[in-house]
């Protein structure tokens, strides 16, 4: 197991977010976590990379707890994307992609971080990008770069908080397939998705949560009941190529 | 390209400092009576140690002192800048200027201590007092930071205003001409007293140069990539403070330079901090260094050089507003 979750518990001003999460996450596989907005998935997600403190409760990277790891190491087992970035300068895409490499340099980039945030360039496919400044990228090709970033931190472990939210239909392919072939090559991916139906495509594996608790761990459920459950509206099912698709049974069914 | 104007950059200024040796509103001590006194052909005794004396007891403390404010004023405006993710930032920014001015007014008015300690003593206090007010238990948010920095210098100017009040007119004189900065009190003695604090500070925010790219990008972004981000925040706030107030200390408050200076690197050097902090830096003393040649060459006598920062920073600017982008994201 890459991740183990073990009775988590985080509250915001006293507001219970995550109550009591029990979850192993399997290695070199594509994870996808679902729910309704305010589920919880966001928050889990940050636990999961450190950048949130649980209320009680633990979390195990490799058997490590997470609590015990510096943010260095952290850094060099977990990358994460976050669900928005706000460019400020216009930093070039190959200085950005660099500071991924924050955990692995003192003071400068060495070479070999510089040749590393290059593969990670050509490995994310964006070498093209490298002395563009970041600010004048579209929305598909930042994200790209955004993956790139995350890529140069070697990390086995990926977290992306809604990696496709807001891109169109090409640019959600070509990111979901290059997610799924890193989980192929041997990454450990966990990406928040809003659409039930890509996560249908490409995950390995789900979880979905409601009111901050797991509902399901595992792989996709063919029957209906658990996702209907999820998001609370009723749906219907369809099958095409061995995969289960949902969509709403009636319009204004919320 | 970007090269090639670091290259100008860095040769021009040792070019900048020999020519300021050189400027003069004195008939007598033309750039030709320079040369021959490095030259050895000055004969008469009295002559060549009374231009020996000018050189480098008048001339010279007064070029450094103006380099290192500039640079250091620069410097840390551009490493506060990229921290605080906001253009509009100056050097200034937690209060520096105004716990600074009220030191220096309450050491003109008391004589309690000298005006360079009391100013670099307050100065450190408001920046101090700034960041523990924006403080919520272990985390400094970028916005509580500025709101409590505005609030800070706000108590001090009217502490300042106290002290202004209450002071005769000679000393009120004092204080005015202080708060609007003071390149020609240069002494050697206040270059020595502010040259190890600010070599500390410039040397620390050169080794966090490229760190302060990662800070740029977000807290949550910094600490996804294994920065700490409140301990780098820290790290880089404590040595911007010091070249700051070690600057403010030895030559009052000189406005703008630390504004402008760091986008102006930044349009002509990029964003990456790694290059553009330093040559922030070098371009921050040569322009103060420009900028008081040129104060001392068109007037007849000595206008507070905090007013020609103002003058002849905010054409250059807007100028190069115009031909290049703004260093900073749409």
């Amino acid at each position: 197991m890459s991740i183990a979750v073990h009775n988590l518990h985080f509250a915001y001003h006293e507001q219970p977010i995550v109550q009591g999460i029990n979850l192993t996450i399997p290695s070199k596989k594509f994870t996808a976590i679902l729910g309704k907005n305010g589920s919880g998935k966001s928050t889990l997600l940050k636990l999961m990379a450190g950048l949130l403190h649980p209320t009680s409760g633990t979390i195990h990277i490799f058997d490590k707890p997470l609590s015990k790891l510096s943010l260095k190491e952290r850094a060099r087992l977990i990358g994460y994307l976050p669900q928005r970035h706000v460019p400020t300068f216009p930093f070039l895409v190959e200085e950005f992609v660099l500071t991924g490499r924050a955990s692995y340099i003192f003071s400068t980039p060495s070479k070999t971080d510089k040749r590393q945030a290059h593969l990670a360039l050509q490995r994310a496919g964006v070498q093209h990008l490298q002395k563009r400044p970041y600010t004048e990228l579209s929305g598909g090709e930042l994200q790209m770069v955004m993956i790139a970033r995350v890529l140069a931190q070697e990390a086995p472990i990926i977290l992306l908080d809604e990696p496709v939210t807001h891109l169109d239909l090409p640019h959600t392919e070509r990111v979901m397939t290059m997610l799924s072939d890193l989980a192929h090559a041997g990454f450990t991916i966990i990406a928040i998705l809003h659409d039930i139906n890509i996560a249908s495509r490409y995950a390995e594996h789900v979880v979905m949560l409601k009111e901050g608790k797991v509902l399901h761990s595992g792989t996709m459920p063919h029957d209906v009941t658990t996702v209907e459950d999820m998001y609370e509206m009723p749906l219907k099912t369809y099958h095409l190529s061995g995969k289960t698709f949902f969509v709403p049974r009636e319009k204004n069914a919320y | 390209m970007k090269k090639a104007a670091l290259v100008i950059l860095y040769a021009t200024a040792p070019l900048i400092i020999l020519i300021s040796l050189m400027v003069s509103t004195t008939s007598e001590i033309t750039p030709s009576v320079i040369i021959s006194y490095f030259c050895g052909n000055i004969t008469d005794m009295a002559t060549h140690n009374l231009i020996g004396t000018i050189i480098f007891d008048v001339r010279l403390p007064r070029i450094i002192l103006a380099f290192i404010v500039g640079a250091s004023l620069s410097m840390s405006g551009h490493a506060l800048q990229a921290l605080f993710r906001n253009p509009l930032v100056e050097p200034y920014i937690l209060g520096i200027s105004s716990g600074a001015a009220f030191g220096a007014a309450l050491c003109i008015a008391t004589a309690l201590a000298s005006i360079q300690l009391g100013a670099f003593c307050f100065g450190f206090i408001a920046a101090i007092m700034s960041y523990f007010f924006a403080r919520e238990g272990n985390r400094v948010s970028i916005v509580s930071l500025l709101l409590s920095g505005v609030l800070i210098s706000g108590i001090f100017t009217a502490l300042l205003a106290i002290v202004q009040f209450l002071s005769d007119p000679f000393r009120l004189q004092t204080i005015v001409h202080w708060t609007m900065g003071n390149l020609h009190t240069a002494t050697w003695a206040k270059v020595r007293s502010s040259a190890l604090p600010i070599f500390i500070g410039a040397i620390w925010l050169f080794l966090m140069r490229w760190r302060i790219n990662v800070l740029a990008l977000g807290d949550e972004e910094a600490a996804s990539v294994g920065l700490h981000p409140e301990r780098e925040k820290i790290l880089v706030l404590i040595p911007a403070t010091l070249v700051v107030t070690s600057s403010v200390a030895m030559a009052g408050v000189i406005g703008m330079v630390g504004l402008i200076v760091p986008h102006m690197s930044r349009m002509l050097f990029g964003s990456d901090n790694k290059a553009s902090l330093p040559a922030s830096a070098v371009f921050g003393g040569s322009f103060l260094l420009v900028v008081d040649d040129l104060s001392r060459t068109f007037m007849a006598f000595e206008l507070p050089i905090g007013i020609f920062t103002i003058v002849i920073g905010a054409p250059l600017f807007f100028y190069l507003l115009k031909k290049t982008r703004l260093g900073m994201g749409a």
